[in-house]
């Protein structure tokens, strides 16, 4: 059956707006429907409320998308239109931080801005979700092992089990960064975080860190 | 020629990567001579890097590769040249440490498929037309301009076969085929093409071995031409907005020194079936012989390109033209390809086509007598308008088939595996029936035009759904709020209609076994709990209220009129989907029972997740080899979720082939019927779930082994 005759259905995850995006959307509208789609749980009223349409722009690539926000929905699809309320422009590895002046409706532009930067969750509890939610990528390792520096010294984590592992280390905001999808993994090796496994299974990595980044 | 006579100073070792640009290194004389045996080492890397030099990550290294292993290049001597004073060009292949072929080595590849025609006694003579775009400008003024805004070379306007072209891009032309005749490639023809600056030059039909080698030397001379005379060469499938740049292969097989595509009115039997294996493999093949992104805004309605999967005798509108009723010249021509392609690869896509087709003896549909390019019904273009937007960035790993969701893409990639081992598709008709199911919604649009050629209509697919009163719509108009309608969800029709189908609503006033007279194929849809005196189950649990006024109570005439479809349409043999509810629909049609209700267990049945959605990573369906969702699916599948009833005694013929790890029963088959129950809703799974598919699939083969009894009945479309 689709619906229950006899049962109450458990209710269905309507408190946050629905997040729409086109069939097979070009990175920049995976990682905004991403955002949006994960920014309730960190903010609750992430989008709630917000209405009109704000052209997100990259700020070093040609990546373009729109969103458009109206009642219990926001849709999100690439290049720009034509007519919009605001548009931002935004690193992209930066957690969407403005690298200009947003024109347009300024209250509008710095909603959205703050809905596509919800804090990150710790970095044991990214990694967790991180961790669990990556094991059917093939080759995946079987234990993430994570050394996470904060400032009252080095924290240890030990995710699954099992005969291979990949240990990466940094900085705890950076980690919780790219296991929650936040941060570019890559990028992030320039930013202070180290691992150690094979060249496989960096790869391997990769395709998990685009996972919780992308979606995919 | 196994040595040269001439001194020289250094020898250039060349290979392609996937890509097609020639790679390698000089060496010095001394140390060809001392590496010539055991070959050169370079970097497995070579395999995992992009235009772009960039190296592409996200996948699990195959075995073969490693921390940038060192793999081999070995020369293979009979292609070693002069290519100019003072320095030698030799091909090579890449083999592992263990002696054997690099699995994706491009150049072995079609080594493996050469013999293995060889093993069937056939000597493939294979041939190709390049095209290329020239440009006025410098490669570095072109890189200055960030390659936007060249001048194509001898003016701005296309001239097919014109002659009287500018003396600057005759100069070019002559001096490469100068180039050409100095380093001993067979070429045969050159004349201008139809768009500004753009070439085309035949090379001669020779051995598959042979003619790949010079495809990708030719490249290496044009580019080299066009540096020497200042000018650029580009090989991009789409690199002007004038008509897009193919690289059409002719291919025939020989025994005993005769043709034996030939025959004196048709096609011959063996011809029949190389046009088959093409045909079969050919959606698959896109990802392979269009592997850029531009590669697919070449394939433009009326502009040359094939958009359709068709064949046809002496059409050049059709994706693959069988040239008959020659001795010597009857062949086939292969018009997918772009300019951009690896020619190894291409060369090996057609050789393991036709020898998919030969080995399983595949018949093509009848031959395409008409347009092939204009197809009826919706086309998948890659003129996508998303593509034409502002802006619209590029992804950062390039798919291999633009506009191919990630899944999809994953899989037309999987399909080198096996060809890459085996040098053709080896699963027998599955391997063929994915590679269709994989990439027709996804690249080329098989059954309308293909069928449409053939006289073979669309299959009608049946959709069953639910009846309820106007009332129950928020807003509907009050004075006919006690009437009814009848529906079923949107998304089914649109899923089939994607699959190529003709999605019909079925209504409870249908008479299940007159319909099936028309049918070809049934969904049986989703909704409320079957009534559980249809199958032995606690009755009292109804509650007394109509099903018109709330569709999600027990509704018996829904019932009803769905077992009778079900009973009606595995009696003919007409394929069966069953989806969620529908699912227990079929199993208590042959007699089997429910589970009244799932205890909360690890696995969530009844998600939350609003549609559509793939599902979450706990529901986790394992499937029984052999099956049909084992086809489909492979091992097992990540599915959404929505129902708290579940199979429990299977009916008559009825068997469990998927289940979660909790034991649920998730799908269901019938074994030698077109059975297939998902209790999961594949027409709301955001990936393309080939369920849907697979019951047009299975509709299509039906109608096409019925007719044409009733097809006068059938809308043709």
């Amino acid at each position: 059956m689709t619906e229950s005759t006899t049962i109450e259905a458990p209710p269905a995850r309507l408190g946050a707006a629905s997040i729409a995006v086109e069939d097979d959307p070009i990175p920049i509208v995976r990682l905004l429907a991403r955002t949006l789609r994960d920014a309730p749980a960190r903010i609750p009223d992430a989008t709630a409320g917000l209405a009109g349409t704000v052209i997100v722009r990259s700020h070093d690539t040609p990546q373009v998308a729109t969103l458009v926000f109206a009642p219990g929905i926001v849709e999100v699809a690439a290049g720009a239109l034509a007519e919009s309320d605001a548009t931002v422009v935004v690193d992209l590895n930066a957690r969407f931080a403005p690298t200009e002046e947003p024109t347009g409706n300024t209250e509008l532009s710095a909603a959205v801005l703050r809905a596509l930067c919800p804090p990150v969750p710790g970095w044991r509890e990214a990694a967790a979700r991180f961790w669990e939610v990556t094991r059917d990528i093939p080759g995946i390792p079987d234990v993430l092992v994570v050394d996470a520096e904060g400032s009252d010294g080095t924290e240890h984590g030990r995710f699954g089990d099992g005969p291979t592992s990949y240990l990466v280390a940094g900085p705890a905001g950076i980690l919780a960064g790219v296991f929650s999808g936040a941060d570019d993994f890559l990028a992030s090796l320039a930013a202070g975080v180290q691992v150690q496994g094979t060249l496989s299974q960096l790869s391997v990595m990769t395709a998990a860190s685009w996972r919780v980044r992308f979606d995919v | 020629m196994s040595e040269l006579a001439h001194a020289r100073k250094a020898v250039r070792l060349e290979a392609t990567n996937h890509e097609g640009s020639l790679l390698g290194k000089n060496v010095s004389s001394t140390k060809f001579e001392a590496g010539k045996e055991a070959g050169f080492a370079f970097a497995d890397i070579l395999f995992a890097i992009d235009l772009n030099n960039e190296i592409v990550l996200g996948d699990a290294f195959p075995d073969w590769r490693g921390n940038i292993y060192d793999i081999q290049m070995v020369p293979d001597m009979s292609t070693l040249v002069e290519w100019k004073p003072g320095l030698d060009s030799v091909i090579g292949d890449y083999w592992l440490k263990d002696g054997t072929p690099v699995p994706i080595c491009p150049r072995n590849l079609v080594r493996k498929l050469v013999a293995r025609l060889a093993d069937l006694g056939y000597a493939a003579t294979v041939a190709v037309e390049i095209e290329a775009t020239l440009f006025e400008e410098s490669v570095q003024e072109a890189r200055a301009r960030g390659y936007r805004d060249l001048t194509p070379l001898g003016g701005s306007t296309g001239a097919t076969y014109h002659l009287a072209r500018s003396g600057d891009w005759v100069a070019y032309m002559e001096a490469v085929v100068e180039r050409l005749d100095q380093v001993g490639i067979g070429w045969e023809a050159w004349t201008d093409e139809a768009a500004p600056g753009q070439t085309e030059l035949n090379l001669a039909p020779t051995d598959p071995i042979r003619l790949g080698d010079s495809w990708a030397r030719t490249r290496q001379v044009m580019r080299e031409v066009a540096h020497e005379l200042g000018h650029t060469v580009s090989f991009m499938a789409k690199p002007t907005a004038g008509f897009g740049q193919g690289a059409h292969i002719n291919v025939s097989l020989q025994s005993d020194g005769v043709n034996r595509f030939f025959a004196e009115d048709a096609p011959s039997e063996l011809m029949r079936h190389a046009v088959g294996g093409l045909l079969a493999t050919m959606p698959g093949a896109t990802s392979v012989v269009m592997p850029q992104i531009t590669s697919y805004r070449r394939l433009v309605d009326l502009t040359g390109p094939p958009t359709t999967v068709s064949w046809g005798v002496n059409n050049k509108t059709a994706a693959v033209r069988a040239i008959t009723g020659h001795p010597k010249y009857s062949r086939l021509e292969y018009r997918l390809p772009g300019a951009d392609v690896n020619p190894y690869f291409a060369l090996a896509v057609v050789l393991a086509g036709v020898l998919a087709g030969i080995e399983r003896r595949i018949e093509p549909p009848r031959a395409g007598q008409r347009h092939g390019l204009v197809p009826a019904g919706q086309l998948r273009s890659p003129a996508d308008p998303r593509h034409h937007v502002e802006g619209r960035g590029r992804p950062r790993r390039r798919p291999a088939a633009a506009g191919v969701p990630r899944r999809r893409v994953r899989g037309l990639l999987g399909r080198l595996a096996p060809m890459g081992v085996d040098g053709v598709p080896h699963q027998g008709w599955r391997s063929v029936r994915r590679a269709l199911r994989v990439g027709v919604p996804a690249i080329l649009r098989v059954p309308v035009s293909a069928r449409e050629e053939a006289g073979v209509m669309r299959p009608l697919i049946g959709i069953t759904g639910r009846r309820f009163q106007l009332s129950v719509l928020n807003g509907a108009d009050p004075r006919y709020g006690d009437r009814c309608i009848d529906t079923s969800m949107s998304d089914f029709a649109t899923r089939i209609a994607e699959a190529g189908g003709l999605p019909v609503h079925l209504s409870y006033d249908t008479d299940a076994p007159a319909v099936c007279d028309w049918l070809s194929g049934v969904v049986i849809t989703g909704g409320q709990d079957v009534h559980p005196g249809r199958w032995g189950g606690d009755t009292s649990v109804v509650r007394d209220i109509d099903p018109r006024t709330n569709p999600m109570v027990h509704d018996a005439e829904r019932d009803a009129y769905e077992i009778a479809l079900v009973r009606a349409a595995i009696e003919r043999g007409i394929p069966v989907l069953g989806v969620c509810r529908g699912l227990q629909v079929l199993n208590v049609a042959l007699g089997g029972t429910l589970v009244p209700h799932l205890p909360d267990g690890p696995v969530s049945h009844l998600s939350a997740e609003i549609a559509p959605t793939d599902g979450t990573v706990d529901h986790l369906v394992t499937f029984t080899p052999g099956s049909i969702a084992a086809d489909l699916f492979g091992k097992d599948a990540t599915t959404n979720s929505w129902h708290h009833q579940a199979v429990d005694r299977c009916g008559v013929g009825v068997v469990v082939t998927g289940r979660t790890d909790d034991g649920v029963v998730e799908s269901i088959e019938v074994p030698g019927r077109p059975v297939l129950g998902v209790q999961w809703h594949p027409e709301w799974m955001k990936s393309n779930d080939p369920a849907l598919t697979w019951v047009v699939e299975q509709a299509v083969r039906r109608l096409a082994s019925h007719e044409p009894a009733g097809q006068e009945q059938r809308s043709p479309q």
